[in-house]
């Protein structure tokens, strides 16, 4: 289900000898550093038993999922060609099971617009405009991420000098803004979340937050 | 068993409690409802708040949470054709069809209405089936205690339909994360790089927001611009009594599919999601054709059918769960973490020594469905208001959320830096289609399944043939067997329903399209 009937084959192929590859790296770093772990008695593993055990299997499902993706995809090119022999219409009836694999946020949108114009004297009246996307286009995705890692690294940062009101106040504010928010939406976002979350953990959960500059609380 | 249950009424009559069902549940409807949040999401947000709860009510506030996850999640179905959770999958295109049609309150109020009946079922299945095997674990060794988390380890790989490997090695990469900090036999460091800080192990709840919480968000912030979507409207008004009159008329599909639910929710890793799947195409493949049906009457009757099974499949899947601690799905999993953090070791102990928190688990399951009734209905009132939640905002709450969560653990920095570093694997997984949920519980059954293999082997001397030779062990081995053998069964009954799935809808959008 993870990977739909209608996506190329030849990327999902790549993308499983690239998991299977590292899985198997990982499986044969951890089992020397598994027997370099003492023994209970002599002949009797202990403490490195387990992680050379996992390394094994790490190894085993690495190689085997090389092995059949490999093969899975011969298979599937063959079956792609016979359902392109019958000719059977495969855009429509793929969305349910696109959707249940939750990647197919572009596709299913799409079609939904398109849908209720077709019977218009059915479509209800549409309320609003939805503001649900937050996807950007070129080198500006990874500067979301960037930003939303940043912002947490940066909390770790600054928490203990700036106190924790003011730090995630900065770190929320940084985030919204960054998804193209209007500046006070996000300021007051910030500010909001940064003084809830304050009473709640502070005042309601007794948990000791960071109070750096912003002492007497 | 009266007074068990009178003895559990007093622990959830408690109002703190009550408070805390009603916020989990308003949270779950609100998570659920919003396309793209799982209810896995809203679990792994409301652990770190379960945290500094009585046992109870943390259980209370997961149970009621995923009871109303599961129904919001049919709500952008109807609305956005797209699915809340991927329980709600398999009829989208139906609800979809209805709010076209202007039936939008009277599909949604059916999907309503027979998930709280399917609740009730499963919750009743929970009830009468969970003690059976309870008592029939209540015989376990350390040997049996090993197999039983083998199981439990082979289930977290069927939760992986389709990508079984994947999900081994996702469960491998769980096992060892559960394997940092100080090993159970000698006490020596493993995998903490002279970090003394990770001697105690990798956090589980701080692992939990990472995958589940951290990863949602990065990945939606680096998603490509797609397209706004119009929303809509939904008429409340006056459908309460044509909803119960489409119930009544259906009775038979939600009682099929309650039923099937229930089966299929309490198998190790099926779940809720193929549950709703296989009710889905059971009832469309059986549906006669009445004089007078439309095309909506068919659909409506789909809805009834599946949303039933999704439902009663939560309910159930606690069956392995507490009888024998082995989670059937994440949300179960991250229970059983919250669990095991109050110190409840879920299994049999459950039913000997700790039948009020047993019972009130049974009573919740009960409060949590009827309470589904009113609030789903004021839900479907508000959907338009709760989609409309700005997404930014949304973004940066979770993501405070998930620093105060993790930081609260232990009130250091180290669990928040761990959180990014699961937040990352987590989206890098999710990128290479690989499953979080063994991940999950490789890293709650690790420590478990380690301690008991050990204890055995150090017992008997490392005399292996015990773990074959004792007669509940062996029964444990062929379960063990049938479960990986089910495992491509499963998967395959899965994808045949979806296939067959969209041929009917094929089939039926040409039919309305000739009839109209």
């Amino acid at each position: 289900m993870t990977s739909p009937e209608t996506a190329p084959t030849t990327g999902p192929v790549r993308g499983s000898v690239l998991i299977g590859v590292l899985s198997i790296a990982a499986g044969a770093g951890v089992i020397p550093y598994g027997a370099s772990m003492p023994f209970i008695r002599e002949g009797i593993p202990g403490p490195g038993l387990f992680p050379m055990m996992i390394g094994g299997l790490l190894i085993l499902f690495g190689g085997l999922l090389i092995l059949t993706s490999v093969l899975g995809a011969r298979r599937e090119r063959s079956h792609a060609a016979r359902l392109a022999a019958i000719g059977a219409p495969v855009g429509p009836t793929a969305a349910p099971a696109d959707a249940a694999a939750t990647s197919s946020e572009a596709a299913a949108p799409a079609d939904a617009a398109a849908v209720p114009s077709e019977e218009s004297e059915d479509a209800p009246a549409t309320a609003s405009v939805l503001d649900t996307d937050i996807g950007s286009d070129g080198p500006r995705r990874w500067l979301n991420g960037a930003v939303l890692l940043g912002s947490i690294v940066f909390f770790v940062l600054a928490a203990e000098p700036l106190g924790f009101p003011l730090t995630m106040a900065i770190v929320v504010f940084a985030i919204v803004f960054s998804l193209r928010a209007k500046w006070w939406v996000a300021l007051a976002t910030g500010v909001l979340t940064s003084f809830g979350l304050w009473a709640m953990f502070e005042l309601g959960l007794m948990v000791q937050l960071p109070d750096g500059i912003i002492q007497g609380f | 068993m009266i007074e068990n249950f009178s003895g559990a009424l007093e622990l959830i009559a408690d109002p703190m409690t009550m408070l805390v069902v009603v916020l989990a549940g308003l949270f779950g409807l609100v998570i659920g409802s919003l396309p793209g949040m799982t209810a896995t999401l809203a679990a792994a947000l409301l652990v770190p708040f379960t945290f500094f709860l009585d046992p109870v009510p943390a259980i209370a506030a997961i149970i009621t949470m995923s009871a109303m996850a599961i129904f919001a999640g049919d709500i952008p179905s109807a609305l956005l054709r797209i699915p809340g959770t991927p329980s709600s999958a398999a009829y989208t295109e139906d609800a979809y069809a209805l709010t076209r049609n202007g039936k939008g309150a009277l599909g949604l109020g059916v999907s309503l209405v027979s998930s709280v009946l399917g609740g009730l079922f499963g919750s009743v299945v929970l009830i009468f089936v969970s003690p059976i095997l309870g008592e029939f674990a209540l015989r376990f060794t350390s040997f049996e205690y090993f197999w039983v988390a083998v199981l439990g380890l082979t289930a977290a790989v069927i939760v992986s339909k389709g990508a079984q490997l994947k999900g081994a090695i996702a469960l491998m990469t769980g096992l060892l994360v559960s394997t940092v900090g100080l090993d159970v036999t000698l006490g020596h460091p493993r995998f903490t790089f002279g970090n003394e800080e990770l001697y105690r192990g990798v956090d589980f709840i701080a692992a939990m927001i990472g995958l589940f919480g951290l990863s949602e968000v990065l990945r939606a912030v680096t998603s490509r611009k797609g397209e706004s979507l119009p929303i809509p409207k939904i008429e409340g008004q006056g459908a309460m009594r044509s909803t119960l009159a489409a119930i009544f008329r259906h009775k038979g599909r939600v009682a099929s599919g309650s039923t099937i639910g229930g089966v299929v929710g309490a198998l190790p890793g099926a779940g809720a999601d193929i549950a709703a799947w296989i009710s889905y195409a059971f009832t469309r493949s059986t549906s006669r054709k009445r004089p007078g049906d439309t095309a909506d009457d068919k659909r409506l009757e789909a809805i009834a059918g599946a949303s039933s099974a999704n439902n009663a499949g939560v309910a159930s899947a606690y069956v392995p769960t507490l009888a024998f601690g082995i989670p059937g799905d994440t949300i179960t999993a991250i229970l059983v973490g919250v669990l095991l953090v109050k110190g409840i070791t879920p299994g049999p102990d459950l039913f000997l020594y700790q039948t009020d928190t047993l019972y009130s688990i049974y009573l919740l399951f009960i409060i949590a469905n009827l309470m589904l009734l009113p609030l789903g209905f004021l839900l479907i009132r508000a959907s338009g208001f709760v989609l409309r939640i700005p997404r930014t905002v949304l973004m940066g709450l979770i993501v405070a959320i998930s620093i105060c969560g993790a930081f609260a653990i232990n009130n250091g920095y180290l669990e928040v830096g761990l959180m990014v570093v699961f937040g990352l694997l987590g989206y890098l997984f999710e990128k290479g289609g690989i499953p979080l949920a063994p991940v999950v519980l490789g890293i709650v059954l690790g420590p478990i399944v380690e301690a008991n293999f050990m204890q055995s082997v150090i017992k008997t001397n490392w005399d292996l043939t015990q773990f074959f030779t004792r007669p509940i062990s062996a029964v444990l081995i062929v379960l063990v067997f049938l479960a990986i053998a089910a495992s491509p069964l499963m998967s395959w009954l899965g994808r045949r329903a979806e296939r067959a799935t969209a041929l009917r809808s094929a089939q039926d959008s040409v039919d309305v399209g000739t009839g109209h």
